[in-house]
Order: C-alpha cells, then structure tokens, then sequence
C-alpha cells in the first residue's frame, strides 16, 4: 500500500512538473506571411545605409524561418527566410520562390505574421522570436555598428575639453601693462643667505609656517560671508575640485546657450574630478538624484541649509544648483563660480545672473509655474 | 426690404469669424511693435539686468508669445509669421538663453516646412540661428538637456 501510494505521488508530481513546463515553452516559429512590402536583404544588417538589399519581398508573400536575431541596438529582430510563395508584383526586383533572405520585424509595425509548426497563428510572436533568437545566437552586432552605446569616461571628458588660451602665465598675472615681465614677482623665491645659522632659522621658520598652513582645519575666504564657519562647505568650496570644475566649465563654456545644460555641468563636474562616472539621467532636473548616487548631497535637504539658501545668491561657491517648477520640464542646472554675488553661473554657457533671472523663469513665475532651486548639490 | 436686411444680417453672421481672425492678427502684429524688441539691451555675460530692463525683457517675449498663439490658432497669417520670424532673430541675438527659440516652437510644430520656408527669406546666419534655437527646443522637450 505504502509503495502504490509513493508510486503513485511521483507519478502526480512528474505530470504537475511536466505540464507546468510545456506551458512555458513559447510556440514554435515555422511560417511567416508578409502583410506589406519588404525589403529582402543579403545580411542583417537594416540600417538605410547599408548596400545589402537583393530583392523586394511583396505583400502576401510566404515564407520559411531559418533563423532569427535579435538586434541589440533597436530591439527588434532579423529574421532569415527561404521564400515559399512570393505575392503579386510590379516591380523587376522582386523576390523569387526559394530565396533566402533577411527581413526587418519590429513588433511595433510589424507587416509580418507569424505560423507554428502546425499552420496556426503565433499568439506572441515577440516571446517566440526571443526565445529562438536566444537558441540562434542572440544580439550578433550588427558590423559596423555599436551594439550599445557608452557614456563617457573621465579620460574621454579630460582629453575633450578645450585648450588653454596660449597667454603668458606670468603676464597674465600682471594687472599693470605698464610694467614688464621683470617687474612683477611671479613665483619668486627668497635670496638664500649665506649664513648657515640665518638658513638653518629660516628653514625652521619655514617648516613651522608649512606645518601652521597643514592643520589648519578650515580655510578661509572674507568673501564667504555667512559660510566661512561651515567647516563642511568652506573644504568643499575652497577645494581643488571645485577650483578645477568650474575652471573647466569655463573653460569650454559656449558664447550662448545650446540647450544641454546638463550636459556641459556634467563634463565639467568630470572634469574637475568631482565625481567619477558620467550621470546617465538626460534631465537637468535628474541631476539631485545622478549627483546623490556618487556621494554628493543636497543642501536643501538640510533644514538648518534650506533657511540660510534663499536665493541663488545665497548659494555656497562651487555648488551645483538644480531648479525645477514641478511640470514635465527639463528643468535647470548651473555651477555658482564664486561667493555671493561676486560670481556667476556657469552650464553650457556663463551668464552672471542665475536662472531664476531668465526670460524663461521669469515668464514661467508669471504663469503661476515658478522655478525652484531643488537642489544645492555640493559634496563633503 | 425685408430680404436686404436678411442678407445683411446672414453676411455679417459670416463674416463676423472672419474678422474677429482679420483683428486678432492685426493686434498681435502691433504688440510686436509695441514690444519693441530691436531697443532691448544685447545681454552679455556680465550684464546685470536693471528692473525696467527686465520689464521690457518680458513684455517682448509676452508680445511674442501672443503672437505665436495667434499665428498657431488662425489661417493666413503669413504676414503675421514674417513679424514673429523677425522678433525671433532679434530676441535671439540679444538673449544668451535663446529663449526665443522655445516662444516659437508651436509655430514650427504646426506647419514644419512653411517654417522653414519662410527663414528662407532670412539673411543665411540668421535662418540658421532661428533654426537651431527651435530646434534645439524641440530636442530638450524630447530627450532632456543632459
């Protein structure tokens, strides 16, 4: 009894087991019938300007599937057939019986229609499709194309970046034009004296201001006003990082606006050495979420920061401010360069008003859809 | 008698529409002009806007704006369309944020070669300033400016 009832229970469990894992298999491909106008093509490769078309494959058309591949750059699939039935055509390039080609599906607008082995209608072709294209070797690139595209390295935004204007250095640093190169003291050092006793004082003294300059834990600017006591965000704004970005911001800032805000605060925040990888969100508005996933944080998030930022004026120099007004807008976003209202903005172009005092903004405030600044994004 | 004045009426009936379009373009093209668009400051990188600057600023992309709403809800409005593609370059060329180029946008998704057509008429650098301001528009609304 024991053993009828054991027997019994494994034969249950096999037909449960079973069952369950031929619904899973997806149909089996066999026919397709061509709804429209096809183009037959000698590899899989569909891009308009690939020179690989043989022949047109007319509507009603019927044909076997040899193969299938998905294509990774569009998601939609090649698929090679051996022509059953070619359909009524004009044309002197038309397909003949016993052909082999590879035709487009896009399960958007598809123009095919697919058989199983059993002459009945593929409910999911895409399923189908999938499945065989994974069996025939899935995603094959496509030769000469990207399979997926890549964001840019720190490398790649580093080498990009415009050249330095080719100006002297050291007359650069001469406000005066009057004076000449020899006049003004760039880093020049003091005359050694020739007493060993001074030298060896001098080299105490020196040491000492080096270990003074090392441990002071805060750096200090006047022109950071109401920020120079945040040990936090002076190391932040005062850092070379920050120095570095905005220099590469402005740097390779346009004359005017081309729309990618975003994009020219992202290469300079790389740039810089801010962050490490490129941010994948295409929205200025996403930046608070991309700069938050490499270790950045939102001053406004802060309720003791929210109270002291209440305008872009207000901003701590080097932060990233992100605005907003809550639509479906890109929204946008900009590096402050200096302290209070000393500096300006810069995104893909520098202007010294902030984009809260923008045409657009202020038209937007008028409408009643406001921008805010979403985000102070610094890092610490 | 009675049948003139039933004509009268059924013609003014019709015609009302119609004029009521005829006006409403008329008022925009004088807005344009009113906003005086050619008197605003050029913006640079430097240029701190004054109060009555900034006001000036926005009456112009306000007059803009009505225009394009017009130019967009009427038919035969291609001298109404020349008056805003004119505004548009001078807004352009003064305003780094090329803000213009998004006022316009429903006008060039509207009808994208009688756009285009009409830029032709432009001197070529200032078509394409047009061009690629609206464009760009219509790009940051499709995929972002990132």
């Amino acid at each position: 009894m024991g053993l009828l009832n054991r027997v019994l229970r494994i034969f249950v469990a096999l037909t449960l087991l079973g069952s369950s894992a031929l619904a899973d298999i997806p149909q089996e491909l066999q026919d397709v019938v061509f709804s429209g106008d096809l183009n037959g093509r000698s590899s899989v490769d569909f891009r308009s300007n690939a020179r690989n078309i043989k022949s047109l494959v007319p509507k009603d058309s019927e044909a076997t599937i040899l193969e299938t591949r998905q294509l990774k750059r569009t998601g939609s699939y090649g698929l090679k057939v051996r022509l059953t039935k070619v359909g009524d055509s004009k044309g002197t390039n038309s397909a003949k019986v016993g052909d082999e080609v590879w035709v487009y599906f896009s399960q958007k607008d598809p123009w095919l229609a697919f058989k199983d082995k059993e002459g009945s209608e593929v409910q999911d072709p895409e399923e189908a499709l999938t499945s065989r294209a994974q069996r025939d070797g899935e995603g094959l690139p496509v030769e000469g194309t990207v399979s997926k595209p890549t964001l840019p390295t720190k490398e790649i935004v580093k080498a990009t970046q415009k050249p330095l204007p080719s100006e002297d250095p050291n007359l650069a640093k001469n406000s005066d034009p009057k004076k000449t190169e020899g006049d003004i003291c760039v880093n020049c050092s003091v005359a050694q004296t020739t007493d060993q006793a001074q030298r060896n004082i001098q080299n105490i003294r020196d040491v000492k201001t080096e270990i003074n300059k090392s441990s002071a834990s805060i750096p200090r600017n006047a022109a950071a006003g109401k920020w120079s006591d945040d040990p936090m965000i002076m190391r932040y704004s005062e850092g070379k990082e920050v120095k570095n970005s905005i220099s590469y911001g402005i740097r390779n800032k346009r004359k005017k606006s081309s729309g990618y805000c975003y994009r020219y605060v992202k290469r300079a925040l790389m740039g810089g050495d801010m962050i490490d990888r490129y941010p994948p969100g295409g929205h200025a508005r996403d930046a608070v979420r991309d700069l938050k996933a490499q270790g950045m944080i939102n001053l406004m998030d802060n309720p003791k920061y929210r109270d002291m930022i209440k305008s872009p004026a207000d901003v701590p120099k080097g932060a990233v401010i992100v605005y907003h007004n809550g639509t479906k807008e890109s929204g946008d976003v900009q590096i402050k360069t200096d302290w209070g209202s000393n500096g300006g903005f810069v995104s893909d172009f520098y202007s010294g008003n902030s984009f809260l005092s923008s045409p657009k903004a202020r038209r937007y405030a008028a409408q009643g859809k406001p921008y805010r600044m979403i985000g102070v994004m610094i890092k610490p | 008698m009675k049948k003139t004045m039933m004509t009268l009426i059924l013609c003014s009936f019709f015609a009302t529409p119609a004029m009521a379009a005829f006006y409403d373009v008329r008022e925009a093209i004088e807005k344009l002009h009113a906003a005086k668009v050619d008197a605003l400051i050029t913006v640079t990188e430097d240029t701190k806007l004054s109060e009555d600057e900034m006001k000036a600023q926005d009456k112009a992309f306000a007059a803009l704006e009505a225009a394009v709403t017009t130019a967009v809800k009427e038919s035969g409005t291609e001298e109404l369309q020349e008056e805003i593609i004119k505004a548009t370059v001078v807004l352009l060329k003064k305003d780094p944020t090329q803000y213009a180029g998004e006022v316009v946008l429903p006008l060039y998704e509207k009808n994208k070669k009688s756009f285009l057509s009409n830029l032709k008429k432009l001197p070529a650098s200032d078509a394409k300033l047009v061009e690629d301001a609206v464009k760009s528009a219509a790009r940051q609304i499709k995929s972002g400016n990132g």
